[in-house]
């Protein structure tokens, strides 16, 4: 090109380049016009307001003076009594004068910095009108800006940022530390000088990765070589299955179509596509209890691993939720996931960080110094926090570690935000998105009441920091309200050979039965068959004799014992319920031999029954669910997932036996107790009296009210217990640890009392959310 | 998924089951029954006779069907057999104007002669012949914090060996029977490999400029994060700075705060570093399928006479696009509208000096 030409283009170019800059100049000229009118705004709202508080104080004024004129009249007639009338009435005076006075410079204090501010932008403002140069304009803009710091909405200190940025470009000597060749054609001339100096991001901005080319490209060209061809049909075909999976942006989410098993409700399809859209994959979800967290999470991990945007995750939960996560993400989500826990994993020592794509992990462990350092040196594109309170202190160590973890995307979950203190929500959110909030004490400065560390101020600024960052559903909004679930527990007396053989069971496992991992596992299955029924425990007890030396012959005569168990109390109190209740009803139980026995026994007393267990295929489940919703009033299911399968036809659920674990009892119930069911739902507890169930059910049912529980709370619950081991763990440490059955009584009536204490913590923290953060952050529509 | 889409996956199930040789029955709108290939078996959970949904809602009134909806694996199995095969074909781009008439005023009036050079033409110097172009069909992915894909479709023609992005816009409203060529004979062709090599010149060329425009998008959006970045860990370091001052009189809190503001300044690099590293563009090309098009072409012989010199010089037009397509400098190789004899070579002004 000549020179002439190359003379137009670069002059065309400095007039493109003055484009954004008037942009920007027009865009800050509105920010401070904006501010300064808030900000004078307020500072008269202030002083109408303190003048609206003073009406009685005035009024006070008016009658003293009235008074003390009054009785000033004929001061040397005045008795004593009147003197000290009169007295009273000066003071009186004197003290409604101070009140106000004291009034006025309270809100005077407050009004006129923001008058001053407005007065001091609008001159900056006025100043840049008469300037001719661009840099100077934006500098006076600024300046006026600055004065105006403390009222500016998000969206105005972008606009901000955005001309801070320009201006640094525009000022700074014409050295360029580096430049792509996109920006330097964009304001640079041919020879790749720049005109300006470029913005301070430019310095960060990564250059994008050399194109990659497909090899499987030379098959095709040979084949087109050697015309080897393909019948038209095909051809057309394959182009139809590119288009078809062509991925566009985030308006729809690929991952709805690919979950089985998941019923998501609007909300939640709302809130995964408003992070991965809006937010850019880093959120804070602190939907209220039982909304759903885990499945936002889990659709947006779903999502972004389809799009080939995630291949690393890491999830970090409370060290009790690491199976139930690696259970949701694999069932519900066909995201297979190992937990440090895994033998494979722990088999590979510190490597494992970095040899595994999907972990889930306990955070109190993955900050341990033995594993953070291999997992700081790895890079994840997604994190995922579960119960993120956890990292409420900016200086606890959890904090840290997940402030050091390099993140692409990052998802902090939680339900209560803020439980003490503002503080709380600004590390949460600084963790996310650094700087949102500005440094510690300027946001306690901005944002929280001198004083009462708990009270925000400036909401609506404050709310608007957030909704970059935050998604919050409430039950309310969502339109989410089942009806009322009521519990029955029926404490059976357990016959005599029942009872004998229970005791003998625990009696076995106290008595240094082993506490390895292996030894755990066979204690918990042997006494919960033994809640469950005999015929459950007799085949485990003659298995296990088989095997094992020390304790073979006392296996081998409890295993004929159960064998020998011929009356069932429990399966007796059943037949009670279901003779009651002739509704349909769905009996839960742990165990297949359990299920066995109680479809033999309820079809001997007249009751069909359909059977629901693992066993079945797809087709037979669904047979199964059918002949119960068509003509069996009965489902014996074991603990195998129905989820997604519509049973709210249901109204009545009998737990035969009790999971441990209060997370498993809440999916049975879920399974009835769900969006659709339109009656109330009756749950039935059956457990045989000075059982380990037996004292579950005191603790959960008669202490803390468990069954009448809005879904999720028992989670949030159990999270306050400051109780590292998982709830089946714990009561399996304080069975096996009492040596009578009244001390695992007393042991479990104290943690009855801790989840008292538990639950009342929750309440107040909620409570406390709810008036916080209101409705403001519904996921939108 | 809207009623649209519903129907284009059913569609193309069944087209994609019958390819490979299975049965596809529609039941109604929603629903199908298939007799499945053994080829496409493995994806369906090795069943041979399935049932598919389209709808999720359809699932309730058939459970046992297999959901086919855009995202799921049934789905998923499907588009990759279907991107296994057919990524190969011909096609002949059907033309019946096979004469040019004015063929010389027409190359008049796009090329201009220089030097004194003149050209001739006799109007029964010309045939058709069969050219062909190779059609590649390219799945461009771009991913950065989000992805976006799309297929770019490039006709190389092999004539001449050049990107023919017009074609590619023209292709639809063509009438492109399918098989191969017969009647007349073929003109030269440049080898495949050569034109999938200009193929991905140009695509990169074209990507490069996806990627400047990406670019200067995405620093808007680094410059804010920039921006609050630095703010916030400026602005811890200039309250540690205060601090710092007070303490004048205990050098081993002042070491104490000289080690914080460091590390602060120190993390405001690796979260500014992190934080645009999100923004880097990957981007993945992959030939997807390519197609051979025949379409004739009227070929006519040209004189160039330069002093003594002469030239024969071969030119295309295209009946389809209606255009000339330039010659080529013998020097340089880009296409020229200006020509002239040099050294015996028929190259551009700029070449001939």
């Amino acid at each position: 090109m000549g020179v002439t030409g190359a003379t137009r283009r670069t002059s065309t170019r400095r007039q493109e380049a003055d484009v954004p800059a008037a942009a920007t100049e027009q865009r800050l000229v509105r920010v401070v016009t904006a501010a300064a009118e808030r900000a004078r705004k307020r500072a008269d709202q202030i002083r109408a307001q303190r003048e609206g508080t003073l009406y009685y104080a005035r009024q006070r004024l008016r009658q003293a003076e009235d008074a003390y004129r009054e009785l000033s009249q004929d001061v040397e007639y005045l008795t004593d009594y009147g003197r000290d009338q009169r007295e009273g009435a000066r003071l009186a005076r004197q003290a409604a004068r101070f009140e106000i006075e004291n009034a006025r410079r309270a809100a005077e204090k407050e009004a006129a910095p923001l008058t001053t501010a407005a007065a001091k932008a609008e001159k900056s403002l006025r100043r840049s009108e008469r300037l001719t140069d661009p840099a100077g304009r934006l500098a006076a803009l600024l300046e006026a800006a600055r004065a105006l710091d403390d009222t500016l909405t998000l969206t105005e200190r972008r606009s901000v940022w955005e001309a801070q940025a320009l201006l640094t470009r525009l000022q700074a000597p014409a050295a360029a530390p580096r430049q792509p060749e996109a920006a330097q054609r964009e304001t640079g001339d041919e020879q790749g000088k720049p005109e300006a100096a470029p913005s301070p991001a430019l310095a960060y901005l990564p250059e994008p990765a050399p194109i990659l080319f497909d090899e499987g490209a030379a098959e095709i060209v040979a084949r087109l070589a050697e015309e080897r061809f393909e019948p038209e049909p095909l051809f057309r075909l394959n182009l139809e299955a590119q288009r078809l999976s062509l991925v566009e942006g985030f308006d729809a989410l690929l991952c709805l179509q690919a979950i089985r098993d998941v019923t998501e409700y609007p909300h939640q399809v709302d809130t995964a596509r408003q992070v991965l859209r809006r937010m850019r994959g880093r959120a804070l979800l602190c939907d209220e209890v039982g909304l759903g967290k885990t499945i936002e999470a889990g659709l947006i991990l779903k999502e972004l691993m389809m799009r080939g945007l995630a291949r690393r995750v890491l999830i970090l939960t409370p060290p009790a939720l690491v199976a139930q996560w690696q259970e949701e993400m694999s069932g519900k989500f066909g995201i297979e996931c190992v937990t440090h826990d895994d033998p494979e994993f722990r088999a590979r020592g510190g490597e494992a960080w970095g040899e595994f794509d999907r972990i889930i992990a306990s955070i109190s462990t993955a900050k341990l110094t033995a594993h953070s350092p291999h997992i700081l040196k790895q890079s994840f594109d997604v994190i995922v926090v579960d119960e993120a309170h956890h990292l409420k202190s900016r200086t606890s160590l959890a904090w840290k570690f997940v402030n050091q973890l390099p993140k692409k995307y990052v998802l902090l979950l939680t339900a209560t935000p803020v439980q003490n203190n503002l503080d709380e929500l600004y590390n949460l959110i600084t963790l996310l998105s650094p700087g949102q909030l500005k440094t510690v004490r300027a946001f306690r400065q901005e944002f929280v009441q001198r004083g009462d560390p708990r009270m925000p101020k400036n909401q609506v600024k404050l709310r608007e920091l957030l909704m970059d960052v935050m998604v919050r559903n409430t039950r309310s909004q969502v339109h989410i309200a089942l009806p009322r679930r009521h519990a029955h527990t029926a404490q059976v007396k357990l016959h005599q050979e029942e009872g004998a053989l229970y005791e003998e069971v625990a009696r076995l496992l106290r008595s240094g039965w082993g506490d390895g991992r292996r030894e755990r596992l066979v204690a918990a299955t042997l006494q919960a068959e033994a809640g469950s029924s005999a015929r459950a425990l007799a085949p485990t007890l003659a298995k296990m004799a088989a095997g094992d030396g020390k304790y073979g012959a006392a296996l081998r005569q409890l295993a004929e014992q159960a064998r020998a168990v011929s009356a069932f109390a429990k399966a007796d109190a059943l037949l009670t319920i279901l003779r009651r209740h002739s509704e349909k009803t769905i009996v839960f139980t742990r165990f297949r031999e359990t299920q066995r026995y109680l479809a033999e026994a309820l079809d001997q007393a007249g009751i069909g029954t359909a059977l629901f267990s693992s066993e079945l295929s797809r087709a037979e489940k669904e047979a199964q669910i059918a002949l119960f919703a068509n003509e069996r009033p009965v489902l014996l299911s074991t603990d195998v997932g129905s989820e997604g399968r519509n049973l709210q036809f249901c109204h009545a659920l009998v737990n035969y036996d009790l999971p441990w674990n209060p997370m498993k009892i809440e999916q049975r119930v879920g399974r009835i107790h769900r969006i659709g069911q339109t009656e109330e739902v009756h749950i039935y507890n059956l457990a045989g009296r000075d059982t380990i169930e037996d004292y579950i059910l005191q603790v959960l049912d008669t202490k803390i009210n468990m069954f009448e529980l809005v879904v999720g709370e028992i989670g949030m619950i159990l999270g306050n217990l400051e109780d590292e081991r998982e709830f089946d763990d714990l009561v399996l440490d304080l069975w096996l640890e009492a040596e009578s059955t009244e001390k695992a009584r007393d042991a479990f009536n104290a943690l009855g009392d801790r989840m008292v204490a538990a639950r009342q913590e929750y309440q107040r923290t909620q409570a406390y959310d709810a008036a916080l953060f209101a409705e403001e952050f519904v996921a939108e529509q | 998924m809207s009623t649209q889409e519903i129907t284009e996956v059913r569609r193309f199930a069944a087209e994609c089951i019958e390819a490979a040789g299975g049965v596809f029955e529609a039941a109604n709108g929603a629903v199908a029954e298939a007799l499945l290939p053994e080829a496409l078996q493995p994806a369906f959970g090795g069943h041979s006779l399935i049932e598919l949904a389209f709808d999720g809602q359809a699932l309730e009134s058939h459970p046992e069907a297999e959901l086919l909806t855009v995202g799921t694996p049934a789905l998923e199995a499907l588009i990759a057999y279907a991107a296994r095969h057919g990524t190969t074909t011909c096609g002949v781009i059907q033309t019946d104007r096979l004469r040019k008439k004015g063929f010389l005023e027409t190359v008049q009036s796009e090329i201009t002669l220089t030097g004194g050079c003149r050209l001739r033409h006799d109007e029964r110097d010309q045939e058709a012949r069969y050219a062909a172009y190779a059609v590649f069909h390219f799945r461009l992915s771009l991913v950065s914090d989000e992805r976006r894909e799309r297929v770019v479709i490039l006709p190389v023609n092999l004539w001449s060996n050049r990107a023919a992005p017009e074609l590619a816009e023209a292709l639809p409203g063509l009438a492109v029977t399918t098989g191969r060529p017969w009647m007349i004979p073929d003109a030269p062709r440049a080898p495949i490999p050569d034109a999938f090599d200009t193929a991905r010149a140009w695509l990169e060329g074209e990507v490069g400029r996806l990627q400047e425009s990406y670019q200067a998008r995405v620093l808007r959006r680094l410059e804010v994060d920039v921006a609050r970045i630095s703010d916030y860990y400026e602005g811890i370091a200039t309250e540690l700075r205060v601090r710092h001052e007070h303490e004048a009189d205990d050098p081993e809190r002042r070491r104490d705060l000289d080690a914080k503001i460091a590390a602060a300044l120190d993390e405001k690099e690796r979260k500014l570093r992190e934080t645009a590293e999100r923004y880097r563009l990957r981007t993945t090309v992959r030939l997807a399928a390519a197609r051979l098009l025949a379409q004739p072409k009227v070929f006519g012989r040209f004189l160039i006479d330069r002093k003594q010199v002469t030239r024969e010089l071969t030119l295309a037009y295209d009946p389809v696009l209606e255009r000339l397509e330039l010659p080529a400098c013998e020097s340089c190789c880009q296409p020229v509208h200006r020509l002239t004899v040099a050294g015996g070579k028929l190259v551009c002004p700029g070449c001939a000096g």
